[in-house]
């Protein structure tokens, strides 16, 4: 068992790799009630192009396989669904796919072994049939047409589509309609067993542990040893490479421009900057992404002088909200708005982002912000769903979250000014969700 | 975890001390009406506080400061329970212990909350000029921006319908057109009411210790603690007569159905922990009968929520479906409505709607605001509920109970917003 304790934030983790090659974290937060559990592996919807396991050729999935192979997990052999006897636990249960992680998850208050016996177990029973796979076909497809209306959803995916050519970012985690067509049993189970062996998994459990085993002596030990005989019940096949081919391309943006219209009555908007791609190692992605954070916040923030003048020239009709993107491989970072002047702001936006090729922050306002960023993680702390995911969202991408956040008390303004190369014009682009006009909508009416 | 009532700042105080929080949580709240007249004021003046002061004059000044103090955040937030509005400053900042630093946290955060009540950047007798019309543009903008959230705007659209006169339909983000007549003079007005006339408590919650932080606490001066009544649940019964039924159309590829039913039981009923227990059964989680029926049995929504809002004595039924099958589900939420009224009721399904809300309270105690929240509602419901208590009482909910509770409640108005291709 490894600990490893963190005095500036007061945490500590503790993590035992099996024999099978699952590796087990425990943060303890004594005196919490509630425990939050996550079982994830390292297979999202970048993962479309890989070597099924035992085979020798590269071999291409049908887009959105790995959020259909979540939907499909919870299905038992006996026929029940394991959100059923979660809830029979008396524990809520969920999961989520993003790009680079599928993540099954429980939480509660009572009943966590059990509960941890059950995530294990279900997740570690892959059962598919021709008729479920087929009745899942329908039920994603209404998950899918629900986006559909959604602006922020469409002002995502049209900005990343203009980024991205071949990245399959630039594709919805869900996939598309005609795509999850194409998906069926034989599929589902290569790409189990190639992203669901032990070894690429993570199992993070964040609670009291002393409330979970209901004893004070040894709690941790004996909370890893419920995982440990768990897993020594079950036989895995040898542990192997898994070779994956992720299509990359050059760094400038697809398109430059786009928008699309839809029935709303303030338009939104969105600049994207496209990161190089680059080949990270240990905690770089996680300091890339707050480095930019806090060159964000600067330019954009509530206390920048550009959200004031955005607001003074009626640029914005409201917040204007960033983010920043960074996986293993390549990312980026936005800027949107809902806007009564797109144009405008799109202008304005892009104007400064392109300025930061200089980056003029002084070191007082630096160190202010962070300040700010330790600040805001502290208080985020107090949040257990919060310390699992973001957690595993890190480890992921070979970071760790606690290290990073005290190695960026180390960063200098010199490591920031590393940054401007990125500010660039070819790395740029934009999307616009606009009203539909009255017209139009009439028109379509009078057809029917 | 320790609760302590106590009378700080002339008026009464709860200090909840428990180490478990890596933060200190001060609340200040204003009790005060809740009515037509005033909802779009307090609006407007719960976005303008906490953007600047006489000392900090913008918001590049404020939240400068709030940097410099990692990240505390300050702000300003106003809701109605029934005809009751409660005006809530609040501050969240690190524990010092946390901190390696010579400023004295508490000290600096009690004195930036000071500076957000009483010293606003008020000039001639108003508002300053530029920051309220900024601001009072963007609430409009955000009044508008309701239509875009089409699950938020269905609802909306039904209890405007649903209660044309009645306190349901005044909403607390405001409306357009009483918003066009503030000013910043008369917002100032109201903004003098509040701190002046509104009975104000003080909420406190982490590790700190009791005498320091009532000496911190003395910054603030002494509030106003006189007796008013205040009207924190409805009492009314309303007699539904004919259910009332809208559409609309706008260019979607799913429908947002809307149903709104009355209650007989509000927040401070000896029935409310039967109404959470229906809630959940009925379409409050994962397993409830609307899922099962509307969506597992019949495939007719991808979700579908039963929520309640006890103090108005309201329970909504939302889901997104095809617009051609708004009959057919319409048919179904209420025909499940009338085997709960009929006394049939699925006892697993009930035991796991228990377990599900005991889950909820327990876990209560794991958010500092969600500790905070509890406690202040029963304070001003004027109930000496706990947390320990609420459970006890939801374990023991009967089935009895539960069908008394199905009994009371109504179908009222329907708002279905379709699709282009509804052809009802």
């Amino acid at each position: 068992m490894k600990v490893k304790h963190y005095p500036l934030l007061n945490e500590t983790k503790y993590i035992k790799h099996l024999d099978n090659g699952l590796q087990v974290v425990i943060i303890p937060k004594p005196g919490f009630n509630k425990t939050f559990a996550v079982f994830a592996t390292h297979y999202g919807a970048l993962m479309n192009k890989f070597i099924p396991y035992g085979e020798k050729e590269y071999v291409e999935f049908p887009l959105g396989i790995a959020h259909f192979l979540e939907h499909k997990m919870f299905d038992m052999p006996d026929g029940k669904d394991a959100t059923e006897l979660f809830a029979e636990l008396g524990l809520d249960s969920n999961a989520a796919t993003s790009y680079n992680m599928t993540a099954y998850l429980f939480s509660g208050t009572k009943n966590i072994v059990e509960g941890l016996n059950l995530l294990l177990d279900f997740v570690q029973t892959p059962y598919f049939t021709e008729e479920s796979v087929l009745r899942e076909q329908g039920i994603i497809d209404q998950e899918l047409k629900m986006y559909l209306d959604n602006p922020s959803d469409n002002l995502q995916l049209g900005l990343m589509e203009n980024m991205f050519k071949h990245y399959p970012l630039r594709y919805d985690i869900g996939g598309t309609v005609e795509s999850i067509k194409k998906i069926n049993t034989e599929n589902l189970m290569k790409c189990y067993n190639t992203f669901y062996h032990p070894s690429n998994m993570y199992l993070v459990i964040v609670g009291d542990p002393d409330k979970i085993m209901n004893t004070k002596e040894d709690s941790i030990e004996k909370l890893f040893d419920v995982v440990k005989y768990n897993q020594a019940k079950k036989k895995f096949p040898k542990i192997l490479d898994i070779k994956k081919n992720i299509l990359v391309e050059d760094n400038n943006v697809y398109k430059t421009t786009g928008s699309k219209k839809m029935d709303i009555n303030i338009p939104r908007a969105a600049i994207g900057l496209k990161l190089p791609y680059e080949r990270y190692v240990k905690n770089e992605p996680m300091l890339l992404q707050l480095k930019l954070r806090i060159l964000l916040d600067a330019t954009f923030g509530f206390a920048s002088p550009a959200y004031q003048e955005m607001l003074d020239l009626e640029y914005i009709s409201g917040n204007v909200y960033f983010d920043v993107y960074v996986d293993g491989l390549c990312g980026y970072l936005k800027v949107y708005a809902n806007t009564n002047k797109p144009n405008d702001f799109i202008h304005y936006v892009k104007r400064k982002l392109l300025s930061l090729n200089k980056i003029i922050l002084t070191e007082e306002e630096f160190e202010r912000y962070k300040k700010a960023i330790l600040g805001n993680f502290l208080k985020s702390l107090n949040n257990i769903d919060y310390i699992a995911y973001s957690y595993l969202d890190y480890i992921i991408k070979d970071s760790d979250v606690f290290e990073a956040l005290e190695l960026i008390q180390d960063i200098t303004l010199e490591d920031l000014k590393k940054l401007e190369k990125y500010f660039v014009k070819n790395a740029l682009t934009d999307f616009t969700i606009l009203p539909k006009d009255e017209n139009e909508i009439l028109e379509k009416l009078s057809k029917k | 975890m320790q609760i302590t009532n106590l009378v700080t700042n002339n008026v009464e105080t709860t200090f909840i001390q428990t180490d478990k929080f890596k933060t200190i949580n001060i609340q200040v709240v204003f009790l005060g009406h809740f009515n037509k007249d005033n909802a779009t004021k307090r609006s407007l003046l719960s976005r303008i506080l906490p953007l600047s002061t006489k000392k900090y004059p913008s918001k590049k000044a404020l939240y400068n400061k709030l940097h410099d103090l990692y990240d505390m955040s300050v702000g300003v937030s106003t809701y109605p329970t029934y005809k009751t509005n409660m005006t809530t400053f609040s501050l969240n900042y690190v524990n010092p212990k946390y901190i390696k630093s010579d400023i004295n946290l508490h000290i600096e955060a009690i004195s930036l909350l000071k500076e957000i009540i009483y010293n606003q950047n008020i000039i001639n007798g108003g508002f300053e000029k530029k920051l309220f019309y900024e601001q009072k543009s963007i609430l409009a903008q955000n009044i508008k921006n309701v239509y875009n959230n089409k699950n938020r705007y269905a609802l909306r659209q039904l209890l405007n319908h649903m209660g044309k006169d009645e306190i349901i339909s005044v909403s607390v983000l405001g409306n357009l057109e009483d918003l066009e007549k503030i000013d910043e003079f008369s917002l100032y007005e109201t903004y003098q009411d509040l701190i002046t006339k509104e009975r104000a408590y003080i909420n406190v919650i982490g590790d700190f210790d009791t005498e320091e932080m009532q000496e911190y606490l003395k910054i603030l001066g002494d509030f106003n603690n006189e007796a008013a009544t205040y009207e924190v649940v409805s009492n009314e019964d309303k007699e539904i007569i004919e259910v009332k039924e809208y559409v609309e159309k706008q260019n979607l590829n799913q429908a947002k159905l809307m149903m709104g039913f009355r209650t007989k039981t509000n927040s401070i009923d000896p029935l409310y922990p039967a109404l959470l227990v229906f809630n959940a059964m009925f379409g409050g989680t994962f397993q409830s009968d609307l899922i099962r029926v509307v969506r597992e049995e019949n495939s007719l929504a991808y979700t579908i929520v039963s929520q309640m809002i006890p103090d108005l004595k309201l329970l909504f039924v939302s889901a997104g479906i095809d617009s051609n099958n708004y009959k057919l589900t319409k048919e179904l939420v209420e025909k499940e409505l009338v085997n709960y009224q009929n006394g049939k009721l699925n006892l697993d399904n009930m035991r796991l709607a228990k377990d599900s809300l005991i889950n909820e309270l327990i876990e209560i105690e794991d958010s500092p605001n969600g500790i905070i929240n509890f406690y202040f509602r029963n304070k001003i419901y004027n109930q000496a509920e706990t947390l320990e208590s609420l459970l006890e009482k939801i374990t023991n909910v009967t089935e009895e109970q539960i069908v008394e509770v199905a009994k009371g409640i109504t179908l009222d108005t329907i708002f279905l917003l379709a699709g282009d291709n509804y052809e009802g």
